[in-house]
């Protein structure tokens, strides 16, 4: 083979391999909560559960509210920006980020509200690392 | 209506007989057949384009009756909006997809020489046949049987009622139809055993979707930089990647196809590229039109229905696997001559350039179909954070970086490369040199970290080696031709080089609290909170008023923010940011100078500021706990409440007749089945014992347009600004509950409050320029490489230019331009 057919090799297999260890580190897995709080501080995760309307508070810039899982697990998660539109009616909030050891610090959140023509919609809320 | 389906009807059995025509027409002695397929064509074309321009009448006549003029438009947008919402939903784009490709699909039929024609267009009939199926079954003109004819449409997203989204789409949907031509080409090619002609007659297509679909991805990103208020321009959101994924694999088409047109090297590698294109924008319309990335994307998707389901991933997997079956089967047949004698050649600049591109776009490709592959491992799929794609892409972008700035320098065939070498020693080394100046600029200035410096300085490398090859060729008419590639590759440059100036010195704050009135020192400025322009609800000229001051000067920032209620949708918050300094505030000659760095608050750039809510004031809730809210407060009735300098008292609540009797009989949900319940509050209201007045606050639960909305009263307050009480529409949750109306939430706007706050993001946009002008410069010079070849292939000629055999450049003699210009058209980055 051609010296320039190895440079092409030795690219393409350099990027290949480059890109799959970004891709496993920057996957975010849905979790369970027992996962999630055991997952390392370094990574982010995605968990997902009912709204617990009772539970949302608000205060100076900071949005908190508890998650209930299915099987009844709670998770308290925090969220440093503002409230999503008609966050109030969501049905499933599904918050991105990671548990500080208290409560889960989301970065984003996906809200899914009923929608009375489209059955539901997912709308995301919070600015992840975007250029 | 009836019209539109058989306008549609028209242009599919027109396209299916044009299909036929053609392909009979390849018989001995049947030649005359071609021209009642040309005929057909254009029958099929006047199909689409009528009933484009009858949806269009549809939603100018505000024809509420069509389930999608009702659900895009309403009375109140105005007539520019009302153009957006033809490509507002789902039908109506597929509809203006399918209309460029009836128009484009008329250039194939009568530009693409006599015998080739009939061979070529039947693929690309099909491809177009398989839309307006799609287009028949998911159609704008459906209307609902036995069902009212709404008032008044539900109009678009508010977001969406921009002047960007009349322009954007319409640009991208044209790079999007234009894909098709390559890969009816590539199919051809195979089809026919035609290795070498399909790559010179796809290679202008595909200097034309460079253009068109590079133009339509900086539009989108143009838009969400200037009307959405995040702060940036790319989010690597799967709308986004699904234009960018073929962007990236036309653009490694065309390089390859230049080498091909040399030399007939990389047939096999441009087979593939020439099918991808096409193959993955198919492929990434399915993945973001029936929802099946609903959970993972910021664009809500509405899904086309299991019917769409099926076509579309038939379509998809037709236009990916048949193409390259076909490619495998002819494998063995395909002559495969040496692309390249020596690696320091173009040939195999090329080849690298391909390879780089092909890469990004397959990375991208995979990543936003994680979601489905990783459910594999991953019980409910997950998506990769967009730090990935930044990661996977940096040492690709800044290999392409370095490629872009050698190979122009390299020559055509090994035997050049020395009388090259003298040639270009000279400029080259000026590049060189000016490049470790500017870098090394950039370091003293604080660009230190590696990555970011090395991506700085091969973009701007790439920028000086193009643009010192641009200058001698400005002299001549011939050579001026020839500039294409160059321009195309400075405009790469520079947005790549953009975006390492503005991810390394951009500086931002989130969540700033400003409290009305009180100044904040914060990134070398002061910022002082000045109250609104007007109040929320008022969606076309709410903004915040953000005073910025630095050394002693004085600016005024108005980042909008507004609560539109989207009848049936849920309320959108609106905030466009501020961006300082505004080619809107020009509006005059003279106006030019604002626009002067040293005239700006930031002078390298924009200094953007986006609202993050609107205007809260602090207040004690009934818990006694501080709480935080946008002015919210419940009555209940005949009990005063005190909320900053105001009394209210509601007085009475006022029903119609027929929700009354839904709520005597227990089911204040039963009210939903009225058509339309106007709620009336009736509050007494005192401000600071100054001045009273009896308002009525109202709301509308409207069912047919399935919205709620409130209708803000003006009460009593302070001469200099006016102050709003909003009775606020209950939940629906609070609907069904039997303590309905024992206390109303209500909201003040613009009361005069000491706590009044906002919260606000605020960034610096360094040489974010750049980021505009690479754009511009990369589809100008996409659109001169296109207008070169398109003549040579007689697209834009009046007569059918014979097919050389080797292209034009080797018909040039050799000493006349020298070996660079002879070849310089390289295509784009």
């Amino acid at each position: 083979m051609k010296p320039a057919a190895w440079v092409g090799i030795v690219i393409i297999l350099g990027a290949l391999a480059f890109s799959s260890k970004a891709f496993v580190t920057n996957l975010t897995p849905y979790l369970t909560f027992e996962k999630a709080r055991q997952a390392p501080r370094s990574s982010t995760v995605q968990v997902m559960g009912a709204l617990d309307k009772k539970s949302i508070r608000q205060q100076m810039g900071t949005l908190a509210f508890e998650i209930v899982s299915k099987e009844g697990d709670r998770m308290p998660v925090s969220f440093k920006q503002q409230k999503p539109a008609n966050f109030e009616q969501a049905i499933e909030v599904t918050a991105i980020g990671r548990f500080d050891g208290a409560t889960f610090r989301a970065d984003r959140l996906l809200v899914k509200c009923p929608s009375k023509y489209q059955g539901t919609e997912t709308k995301e809320y919070g600015a992840s690392q975007k250029a | 209506m009836i019209l539109g389906y058989l306008l549609l009807a028209l242009a599919l059995v027109a396209t299916v007989g044009a299909n036929v025509l053609f392909t009979l027409s390849r018989r001995p002695g049947r030649a005359t057949l071609l021209k009642a397929a040309k005929g057909a064509v254009v029958t099929a074309a006047a199909g689409v384009v009528g009933a484009s321009a009858y949806l269009a009448y549809l939603i100018a006549t505000h024809q509420f009756q069509v389930a999608y003029v009702a659900e895009y438009s309403s009375l109140r947008s105005n007539k520019w909006y009302l153009f957006a919402a033809f490509w507002g939903g789902q039908e109506g784009s597929l509809l203006l997809w399918a209309f460029w490709n009836a128009l484009l699909g008329v250039v194939l039929a009568y530009r693409s020489g006599e015998q080739r024609t009939s061979r070529v267009w039947p693929i690309y009939g099909i491809a177009q046949v398989f839309l307006l199926g799609l287009l028949l079954l998911k159609c704008p003109f459906y209307v609902p049987a036995d069902k009212a004819v709404p008032a008044d449409g539900r109009g678009l997203n508010p977001l969406l009622e921009n002047m960007w989204m009349v322009i954007h789409p319409p640009v991208l949907f044209l790079g999007f139809s234009s894909l098709l031509a390559p890969f009816a080409w590539a199919v051809y090619g195979l089809a026919h055993r035609d290795w070498d002609g399909w790559a010179r007659s796809a290679f202008s297509w595909s200097l034309f979707s460079f253009a068109t679909l590079g133009l339509g991805l900086a539009l989108g990103g143009y838009w969400a930089y200037e009307t959405l208020g995040w702060g940036g321009f790319w989010a690597w959101d799967p709308v986004e990647n699904s234009s960018l994924v073929p962007w990236m694999f036309i653009t490694a088409l065309l390089h390859g196809i230049a080498v091909q047109n040399k030399n007939g090297g990389y047939r096999v590698t441009n087979f593939v590229m020439g099918v991808l294109p096409f193959a993955t924008m198919f492929y990434g319309t399915f993945l973001t039109r029936t929802g099946v990335l609903a959970d993972f994307s910021v664009h809500s998707f509405s899904s086309l229905g299991k019917d769409g389901f099926i076509f579309l991933l038939t379509g998809v997997l037709l236009s990916l696997l048949v193409p390259l079956g076909l490619l495998v089967w002819r494998f063995k047949q395909i002559p495969k001559p040496p692309a390249y004698e020596r690696v320091w050649t173009r040939e195999f600049g090329y080849f690298l350039a391909s390879a780089l591109l092909g890469l990004i776009g397959l990375i991208t490709a995979v990543g936003m179909s994680a979601p489905l592959f990783t459910k594999l491992w991953i019980e409910k799929g997950a998506a990769p954070e967009p730090t990935f794609y930044n990661q996977a892409t940096y040492p690709l972008a800044i290999l392409l970086t370095v490629g872009m700035a050698v190979t122009p320098f390299l020559a055509w065939k090994a035997s050049d490369v020395d009388s090259v070498r003298r040639r270009l020693l000279l400029p080259y080394c000026v590049a060189i040199l000016l490049t470790i100046v500017m870098a090394g600029a950039a370091m003293y200035l604080g660009l230190r970290k590696p990555w970011q410096l090395l991506l700085f300085a091969t973009s701007i490398f790439a920028v000086l080696a193009n643009a010192v090859l641009i200058l001698p060729r400005l002299k001549h008419r011939s050579s001026r031709r020839t500039l294409g590639g160059f321009v195309a590759h400075v405009g790469a440059g520079l947005t790549l080089a953009g975006v390492a100036c503005m991810v390394a010195f951009q500086q931002s704050e989130r969540q700033v609290m400003l409290v009305r009135d009180r100044p904040l020192d914060l990134m070398g400025y002061r910022l002082t909170y000045l109250g609104q322009t007007s109040h929320p609800f008022d969606r076309d000229n709410n903004a915040l008023r953000i005073r910025v001051e630095k050394n002693g000067r004085v600016w005024e920032a108005r980042p909008r923010f507004y609560v539109a209620p989207w009848a049936g949708k849920d309320t959108e918050f609106g905030n466009p940011p501020a961006v300082l300094p505004s080619l809107y505030s020009v509006q005059r000659p003279a106006d030019i100078q604002k626009l002067l760095p040293w005239n700006n608050p930031f002078p390298w750039g924009d200094l953007y500021i986006a609202a993050s809510t609107g205007p809260q004031t602090a207040w004690t809730g009934e818990d006694g706990q501080p709480k935080h809210s946008n002015s919210g407060f419940f009555l209940k009735p005949q009990e005063p409440r005190q909320f900053g300098d105001y009394t209210f008292m509601l007085l009475s609540l006022d029903l119609d007749e027929k929700a009354k009797e839904a709520i005597q009989k227990g089911s204040p949900a039963a009210m939903n089945a009225l058509p339309t319940v106007t709620f009336k509050a009736q509050v007494g209201v005192d401000w600071r014992g100054e001045k009273q007045e009896i308002v009525t606050a109202e709301f509308v639960l409207d069912q047919r347009a399935g919205g709620k909305f409130s209708n803000p009263v003006k009460i009593p307050g302070p001469d200099s600004r006016e102050t709003l009480l909003v009775l606020l529409p209950p939940t629906d949750e609070e609907l069904n509950s039997s303590k309905a109306f024992e206390a109303l939430p209500f909201q003040t706007m613009n009361a005069e409050d000491p706590t009044e706050h906002v919260y606000i993001e605020i960034s610096t946009k360094p040489l974010i320029g750049l980021v505009w002008a690479g754009p511009i410069l990369y589809t100008l010079g996409g659109l001169v490489a296109y207008r070169r070849r398109a003549y040579e292939m007689g697209i834009l000629g009046t007569k059918e230019s014979p097919l050389p055999d080797n292209g034009d450049d080797a018909a040039e003699p050799e000493a006349a331009a020298g070996a660079a210009a002879k070849s310089a058209a390289k295509p784009s980055a």
